[in-house]
């Protein structure tokens, strides 16, 4: 009886195990397969927060919202970001709101800080890194960096959105894959 | 260890024996009612702790290679890979449930192997599809996924494991979101504590974890405790330590290396020798109360419950012992007491040369009665505590220059006094012991 019972709950938690990842990867699947792709620009970085371990970390352009109206939101609020396209085909935040918009795709973000009395509010978007190898990670740093400060080159990622979900898909630098752009410029070091 | 006094009971049967003080038989009926002493015990601890080791080994290899970066598969590829060490961890898992369930070695290292793999799951998957860093909410959904680990396989590695993690994840969440879900999570693995001690109270397994959970709670109660206001620290601790001591004291009389023995009795005198300098007292109050982001409403009363429940469990076990074993304890047991007449004189009154005139009395009548404890019942070790406990307070004090040369002299006229009246007492004391000797 009491084997039975622990062997009964031991299959309940070996499920939830297997469940939680399981929808880890799922949701970013569909997101990956089925959202519409997005370029976000990457602002130039310090060199030495660049790099933190294994990953790229980035820090995009398009995380401040000008034009807040709405109630003081606190830190750490979730809010939704309706995106557009601007000339350049990169992604803009064209509004901000409490609720998922109706129409258009947006993505699930959370308030970083607020400017006080310029309606201002500095997001935290659902991506933040690009993990790689710890090998082309620090010539990634290089490519990435240099991109940015010479002016010349833009670095972006893609960025796949479908229903508030956004999974990051791609680092691109001079209009490359970031491995490609590193196997061309095997310089870099 | 119980193993030890049994041993050392059956080496003094033939002085005994042979001092006419118990007859043969009377030896003999003591051997039969304790039985052979179980050396085996001391292997089935190796063979334990091996296994344990051996798997944490094995989990940590698994994940430092995993954190290799293999991005070079594809995302399936790699997705697939992220489960392996997952399965792997639940198959062995399973198998130890149906053909080794009555080893503790291997209950304990399948549980420590999948407790490890769950982790290492998550994070690959985080960096298959670079998802942002979360240390908080990573942390948690490991402890979650982890916890019925403790349960199914019995596994106190694992609870301990979970015990460490709670303590980081709050350390993690306190500074960004708070982190009052701390005590719940830390009470979910409460009863197989209770569980292991019910067991074998003096057994390698209760040991550890009385160990491994008093240091967690030690460490996560200054890091969840929302200081509201600024200085219910000193509450908290003087009655968490004072629990410890008497506890110790109740469940594990004459256990000296017991950890609660040691938390509480070195904590109380620590905290009491960091409370006897002016520093410590310069922030306390209401007027040092800190605003905005992240104070947590909920967290602060869950403080002011903790506060009060660990006082009142403090003031319970206090009483039991005074009623049990007389007023040797009062010293000790009433650390939270003094804490709270100076708590309370510098947040009412804004008083805070009493309460360090308040607390070097409290160190010199603690060393003393420890002191004067020892000497009567010839106990070099609690001798040496008395005197150890005196030497810090009169360094510390000579070297505090924090306090006026005023306040330091009346100090130190008050130490020396407390030493003449202990002296007189002492030798009048054993001036009585002689004349009525024969």
């Amino acid at each position: 009886m009491k084997k039975t019972a622990l062997g009964i709950a031991f299959v309940i938690v070996v499920c939830a195990q297997l469940a939680v990842p399981a929808y880890m990867i799922h949701e970013r699947e569909v997101t990956l397969r089925e959202g519409r792709a997005y370029r976000f620009e990457c602002a130039p970085v310090d060199p030495y927060d660049a790099f933190r371990g294994r990953y790229v970390a980035l820090a995009v352009t398009e995380r401040q919202f000008a034009g807040w109206s709405g109630s003081p939101l606190e830190r750490g609020r979730r809010v939704y970001a309706l995106l557009s396209e601007d000339e350049a085909g990169f992604a803009d935040i064209v509004s901000l709101s409490l609720q998922p918009p109706a129409q258009g795709d947006y993505i699930r973000a959370t308030v970083q800080w607020v400017v006080s009395g310029k309606g201002a509010i500095n997001l935290r978007l659902p991506f933040d890194r690009y993990y790689m190898d710890e090998n082309l990670a620090p010539q990634a740093e290089r490519a990435y960096r240099q991109g940015n400060r010479a002016g010349e080159n833009k670095a972006y990622i893609t960025v796949r959105v479908r229903n508030g979900a956004a999974v990051l898909e791609e680092l691109y630098i001079e209009d490359l894959p970031i491995r490609d752009y590193l196997s061309r410029h095997p310089d870099i070091g | 260890m119980r193993l030890n006094r049994v041993q050392w009971l059956y080496d003094e049967l033939p002085v005994l024996v042979r001092a006419g003080v118990l007859s043969e038989d009377a030896a003999r009926r003591i051997r039969q009612h304790y039985g052979p002493v179980a050396q085996v015990a001391f292997s089935k601890i190796a063979v334990l702790l091996c296994g344990v080791f051996a798997a944490l080994l094995i989990g940590l290899g698994i994940i430092l290679l995993l954190a290799h970066n293999w991005d070079g598969l594809s995302r399936p590829l790699r997705t697939a890979l992220a489960f392996a060490p997952l399965a792997a961890g639940q198959l062995l898992a399973a198998w130890t449930l149906w053909k080794r369930d009555d080893s503790a070695a291997w209950r304990e290292g399948s549980g420590t192997f999948l407790a490890l793999s769950i982790g290492a799951c998550i994070a690959l998957i985080g960096q298959t599809y670079h998802i942002p860093g979360n240390l908080s909410s990573f942390l948690l959904t490991w402890l979650l996924l982890g916890l019925p680990l403790v349960y199914v396989l019995r596994s106190t590695t694992v609870a301990l494991l979970y015990a460490m993690g709670v303590t980081a994840w709050a350390a993690e969440s306190q500074w960004q979101t708070g982190a009052p879900a701390y005590w719940p999570l830390m009470l979910l693995v409460l009863p197989h504590v209770i569980w292991v001690h019910s067991l074998d109270a003096r057994g390698a397994r209760a040991f550890l974890t009385a160990w491994g959970f008093s240091i967690c709670l030690c460490v996560g109660l200054g890091i969840v405790l929302e200081g509201t206001p600024p200085g219910t620290w000193i509450l908290a601790y003087s009655a968490l330590l004072t629990v410890f001591l008497l506890a110790g004291r109740i469940w594990y009389p004459g256990a000296l290396r017991h950890p609660f023995t040691w938390l509480g009795s070195l904590g109380t005198v620590g905290l009491a020798l960091l409370l006897t300098f002016d520093d410590t007292w310069r922030d306390i109050g209401y007027a040092h109360h800190h605003r905005g982001d992240p104070f947590q409403p909920w967290g602060a009363v869950e403080g002011y419950i903790v506060v009060a429940l660990l006082l009142i469990l403090a003031t319970i076990l206090l009483l039991h012992l005074l009623r049990k074993d007389g007023f040797g304890v009062l010293p000790w047991g009433a650390a939270p007491a003094v804490a709270l007449i100076g708590f309370a004189l510098v947040l009412y009154a804004e008083q805070r040369e009493v309460p360090l005139i308040l607390y070097n009395l409290y160190l010199l009548i603690l060393g003393i009665l420890t002191f004067g404890d020892g000497i009567r019942k010839a106990r070099l070790g609690r001798t040496n505590a008395g005197m150890a406990i005196l030497s810090v307070l009169v360094v510390a004090r000579f070297f505090d220059s924090d306090l006026s040369f005023s306040l330091r002299g009346i100090l130190f006229i008050l130490l020396g006094t407390g030493f003449l009246a202990a002296n007189v007492l002492l030798a009048r004391r054993y001036r009585s012991q002689e004349e009525e000797a024969p």
